[in-house]
């Protein structure tokens, strides 16, 4: 959330998670070239540091395609996906350098250039054993490239929210070729079986948590709300809702989060301005109901950001009768201020 | 929001089916291996009876056996840095195709390496090895080892 544009929007939370990212990459790498230098002394520096930035940057990658379901089984994983854009630019660095390191090693020794090597040694697309697996990491890297180079809320304004996921989705596509590039890679020369393991259980735990997750969520939206009464409709009772919390509802083409807040209820669009994230899932900090993908505030009363922003968000109508809460899903102009239900 | 998640659940259930397809298919195209553990350069130690070996410029290859010849061992040295960043080890019939051989393992640029054999590394491709660049695709080298 910024009046203008800064390079990065560090905080004091963002620097310590960037310290840990940091710390735990310095950590792995540190250990996975100690332990090669004790048992495969003879193995060169390119060697150790392409496989050390390879598996550090498939072991990054599997975490950051986790935290958006785990963040939404257990919010302790919210911290997570609040620094997941910071998580995937260090990811696509740690990748760069795989591939650098591996494009010199195997394809800058000989006279021909070494990205018309890369596609030129190896042509044998028919065959899955000997398949050009090095091509389908190159494509991979150059998607991550694009998502690390438009990260910043800059690109976001500026392609459009719809253009900018729509980009950020072909990680997806990268996850694919990058599994097949190990898969066709080092797994067809590789005797060892544990990497094959732990890559096989890595890629099974993230489909069922996305599945189990993502079918949860459309279940959840397609819930239907049946009890109405003069344009509003019955959603819950008062104490389902938690102190400073919401609850989602989807109410036809609307999704409302209804926030609880000092002996008031309070509707607002639980669409984020910003990336379109969950306001719902979010809670109220310093008197604003805040993201929890990456921290924009709105004021529970009227949907807006608070001053010098300038973000805001439809209202909606809440009324409370026998401790049942009934919502009004008529949305009000962005922006319109709405008294709140008194509990 | 509610397009978007289901966008996010279609493209995972999408790759619910093409990962596994994907990792099967490459799984089943796998070499066929010689059933023996890679051993680390550091923990091998050479077995004390050369029954072949094959001398190049820049390697040296040997077949090793214990006393009683119940086990076999392939002895890799590198005698300078080798062309090749890595490159892996077939045992084949007497040709230059690793569609039909055996993967033994895998080679660094230097140093000494030591593969265990078993019996029926006899049968696999007798004392015929092949040394291919799996980057580049290609035959560096095939060997044919000599008592």
């Amino acid at each position: 959330m910024s009046a203008s544009y800064t390079a990065v929007g560090w905080n004091r939370q963002k620097k310590y998670y960037d310290w840990l990212i940091l710390g735990f990459c310095v950590f792995y790498l540190s250990i996975f070239v100690s332990l090669t230098a004790i048992y495969n002394p003879q193995y060169t520096f390119e060697t150790v540091l392409i496989r050390a930035t390879a598996t550090l940057a498939v072991l990054l990658l599997h975490i950051i395609l986790a935290t958006g379901p785990l963040a939404r089984l257990n919010r302790k994983f919210l911290p997570l996906l609040y620094n997941r854009r910071h998580l995937g630019v260090t990811m696509f660095s740690i990748a760069l350098v795989h591939g650098g390191f591996s494009i010199l090693q195997f394809h800058a020794l000989g006279n021909t250039n070494p990205f018309v090597s890369l596609f030129t040694s190896n042509t044998q697309f028919n065959s899955v054993s000997q398949f050009p697996f090095q091509a389908l990491g190159f494509f991979a890297l150059i998607i991550l490239f694009l998502m690390a180079i438009t990260s910043h809320d800059f690109w976001l304004h500026n392609l459009s929210p719809k253009v900018w996921k729509t980009l950020h989705m072909f990680v997806y596509l990268a996850y694919f070729l990058i599994i097949m590039h190990v898969m066709l890679g080092v797994v067809q020369y590789e005797t060892n079986p544990v990497f094959v393991v732990m890559l096989l259980a890595g890629t099974v735990a993230l489909v069922s948590l996305h599945i189990i997750t993502g079918t949860k969520e459309v279940k959840k939206d397609n819930q239907v709300f049946d009890k109405k009464k003069d344009g509003y409709t019955y959603v819950c009772s008062v104490n389902e809702i938690t102190e400073s919390r919401a609850k989602i509802f989807c109410i036809g083409t609307e999704q409302i989060a209804v926030y609880k807040h000092s002996g008031k209820l309070y509707a607002i669009s639980n669409v984020c301005k910003h990336q379109g994230g969950p306001l719902g899932e979010g809670k109220i900090l310093d008197g604003c109901i805040t993201c929890p993908w990456h921290g924009y505030q709105y004021l529970p009363e009227n949907g807006q950001s608070p001053p010098p922003f300038k973000e805001k968000v439809s209202t909606y109508d809440t009324r409370i009768e026998d401790s049942k809460v009934w919502l009004n899903p008529k949305p009000y102009p962005e922006g319109t201020t709405r008294p709140g239900a008194v509990i | 929001m509610k397009p978007l998640r289901k966008k996010h659940l279609l493209a995972w259930r999408l790759l619910a089916v093409l990962l596994p397809a994907g990792i099967i298919i490459a799984s089943l195209s796998l070499p066929v291996q010689l059933p023996q553990q890679l051993l680390q350069p550091g923990a091998a130690s050479p077995l004390p009876i050369v029954l072949k070996k094959a001398d190049r410029l820049n390697y040296t290859v040997a077949i090793r056996s214990n006393t009683t010849g119940s086990a076999l061992q392939l002895e890799w040295i590198n005698k300078t840095v080798l062309q090749y960043p890595t490159a892996t080890i077939y045992a084949g019939e007497n040709s230059k195709d690793i569609s039909t051989a055996k993967l033994v393992g895998r080679i660094e640029a230097r140093g000494n390496w030591y593969f265990a054999l078993d019996s029926t590394f006899k049968t696999a491709g007798a004392n015929h090895f092949i040394v291919y660049d799996f980057i580049h695709q290609q035959v560096i080298d095939t060997i044919n080892c000599t008592p």
